[in-house]
């Protein structure tokens, strides 16, 4: 075992988990000198929530697994403080890509060992019981991923990553402010459930944790996985699945680098004996399925996303958005009637600034403000449907359009929250939406929200939950995968990520991408061990 | 891509009108800017590259075309950099809000590396005071 200590502050030696993991098994891309060809049972594209679970359960079922991943492996000691460094290694695109239609949405995935759980919040939802049932009967899955099917992979993984509620010490006040004032209301809300062990309560989830606390993949299944006899291939992007007489037989991948021009561009051929697992997400997956000559007309059909859109504010007394929980309360209750749910989201400096209105003396009189202001968020279950497709020079073309009614219940989220915040005594509120006030001082102006234009152009949505695009169904005339996880063009071709969801889900997808991927690894690594016998 | 040794300057000037530089309160140093920058421009992809080429053109030619000023916005008056910068993060064309606003949240992310900007705005120290007041030493680092 390759293993590193450090001394933390109290004195005691500490390691974090990705310091671990047998010599050998991770192969740096960025510093790759040679070709390379090497044979496995499986080979699992991307490490993110659903690589990592499926390529930690193939292994745990005894074969053997190579885990290929487009950007690099950034440890825990590596994670500093600036948001333009973790953007720089971790985001796709240097976090500048977007979702294209009549407004540019900025999309933000990360493209590291660990995938976007190296960066997001780590919030934990079950997969909500009407949801499962609008698969089952409206998307004709049936009980490939009941509640009952679901449920022992939930249980597993809340057990492997200690999923639990945010502890009251480490709530921060941004978290704290949100419940009370939305439990003053009635509304149903609650402290967030999160995967992590130890948290301190440092509000940086979303530029990756410092103390290893956060149990994203890049800290669990993906050193796991190694420790029971997985190989990482970081830095290495997959140029195609390798499909012969219609059966997958391994992927090609092209050695890369954060800086492009500093890439060794070496080949590296990975053979899969028993199949080969896409879980690159929902941008990438469908055309990684095209590159490899699948032709359905349904691959980059079908997407949706959750857009968020936040609403900043400063309040009477102190916030310290960098004490707490990045993400650590919500409310899910305006989910089913009007489609979205409410969060707090802290924000560090850099992208506070980005948002706060304004420039010159007037955002700098804001920033010295910054100890005062909080920032909660809507997450949208948007109806918009988009598509993903290939464009010049193999880039990723994402377009969709929010719907007026996307952004009818939008602008209802927004003038609920900023409502809120003056309820708590906020000073001023920033609704950002284009064509009225920046800054808001008293609670008759929210009634301006009520009445904000129905164009997404006048919004500031972000884009972080990515769904559809290689959809499952049991017809290969209206869908990509089958209720098998297998492609309907190429035996064991299968595909695990939430590509494959027929809708989005109204509640953060980690952990409903993370149960799928494990209970379809199981379902395969089953049917292998049974033809293997046969 | 990298960009002109101009069109760093430009950049510098813009950014100086978003994030100003004043007597009193945080105030923002411009160090790292530069390296920034380059470093950007080597990281994203071709397309994002001239989006954020794009942006500095715009700031850098504001003046001209939305104060009718001869120069360009390294030339003019700090008042003038402001106002510029101003009319382009509310202009009513799109595009050209959205081109600001590129602008402004990159720059954010560039001038935030400075460790002394973020101490400023964070006052780590009266924050720990104030913790520790309400929850008697129970304080994460």
């Amino acid at each position: 075992m390759s293993l590193h200590d450090e001394e933390t502050e109290s004195g005691v030696k500490a390691r974090y988990a990705d310091e671990s993991y047998p010599v050998g098994s991770w192969v740096d891309g960025e510093t790759v000198t040679r070709d390379i060809d090497e044979s496995f049972d499986f080979v699992v594209v991307g490490t993110g929530a659903a690589g990592a679970v499926a390529a930690h359960t193939l292994t745990c079922a005894g074969f053997s697994v190579a885990m290929v991943e487009e950007g690099p492996w950034i440890k825990t000691r590596e994670v500093g403080e600036d948001v333009y460094g973790i953007f720089k290694r971790a985001m796709r695109d240097g976090a500048t890509q977007a979702i294209e239609g009549r407004a540019f949405m900025p999309l933000l995935q990360g493209r590291a060992v660990g995938g976007s759980t190296l960066v997001n919040s780590a919030i934990a939802w079950r997969t909500p019981a009407d949801v499962l049932h609008d698969w089952s009967k409206g998307f004709g899955l049936g009980d490939t991923l009941s509640e009952d099917a679901l449920a022992p992979h939930f249980e597993a993984l809340e057990r492997d990553l200690s999923v639990k509620r945010v502890d009251d010490d480490v709530l921060g006040e941004n978290n704290a402010s949100f419940l009370s004032e939305a439990r003053r209301r009635g509304m149903q809300a609650d402290a967030m459930k999160r995967y992590e062990k130890g948290c301190r309560g440092a509000a940086r989830c979303l530029t990756g944790c410092p103390h290893g606390a956060k149990q994203g993949m890049n800290v669990s299944y993906v050193p796991w996985s190694l420790a029971k006899g997985a190989r990482l291939f970081s830095s290495c992007r997959v140029d195609k699945v390798i499909i012969e007489n219609g059966s997958a037989t391994g992927v090609l991948a092209t050695t890369t680098h954060v800086f492009r021009a500093q890439a060794t561009r070496k080949r590296v051929h990975l053979r899969a004996r028993h199949g080969v697992f896409v879980a690159a997400s929902t941008i990438q997956t469908p055309n990684v399925l095209r590159r490899s000559g699948l032709r359905s007309r349904d691959i980059g059909e079908h997407f949706q996303a959750h857009p968020g859109i936040a609403c900043g504010g400063v309040m009477s007394s102190p916030v310290h958005m960098e004490f707490g929980a990045s993400q650590g309360a919500e409310s899910i209750h305006f989910r089913k009637t009007d489609g979205f749910k409410i969060e707090t989201i802290s924000m560090p400096p850099e992208l506070c600034a980005a948002r706060m209105p304004g420039i010159g003396t007037e955002l700098m009189d804001k920033l010295d403000r910054y100890p005062n202001v909080g920032v909660w968020a809507v997450q949208l279950r948007a109806e918009a449907k988009g598509t993903v497709r290939k464009g010049w020079g193999g880039r990723d073309v994402v377009n969709m359009t929010l719907t007026k009614n996307d952004l009818t219940r939008a602008r209802k989220a927004l003038a609920l929250m900023a409502r809120m915040m003056f309820d708590l005594g906020a000073k001023e509120i920033w609704p950002g939406v284009h064509g009225l006030p920046s800054v808001m001082t008293s609670p008759d102006q929210v009634a301006l929200i009520d009445d904000a234009p129905l164009d997404p152009r006048a919004y500031g949505f972000v884009a972080t939950h990515l769904f559809g695009a290689a959809r499952m169904g049991p017809d290969p005339r209206s869908s990509v995968v089958g209720l098998d996880f297998a492609t309907h063009e190429a035996k064991n071709l299968y595909v695990v990520d939430s590509s494959v969801f027929p809708t989005n889900l109204g509640v953060n997808p980690q952990h409903s991408i993370m149960a799928i991927a494990r209970c379809a690894a199981e379902r395969v690594a089953a049917g292998s061990k049974r033809s293997a016998v046969a | 891509m990298t960009l002109m040794s101009f069109e760093r300057r430009w950049a510098h000037a813009g950014l100086a009108a978003i994030y100003t530089e004043r007597e009193r309160g945080v105030r923002v140093a411009f160090d790292q800017v530069d390296a920034s920058l380059d470093e950007t421009m080597l990281v994203v992809p071709w397309r994002s590259g001239m989006g954020l080429r794009l942006a500095i053109w715009m700031v850098a030619l504001s003046p001209i075309w939305l104060l009718m000023r001869l120069g360009t916005i390294g030339s003019v008056s700090a008042a003038d950099r402001e106002r510029a910068l101003g009319r382009l993060i509310y202009h009513r064309n799109y595009f050209v809000r959205q081109l600001a606003l590129l602008f402004k949240a990159f720059g954010a992310l560039w001038v935030f590396r400075d460790a002394g900007l973020r101490e400023a705005v964070l006052r780590r120290g009266e924050r720990l005071v104030v913790l520790k007041k309400k929850e008697s030493g129970h304080v994460a680092a």
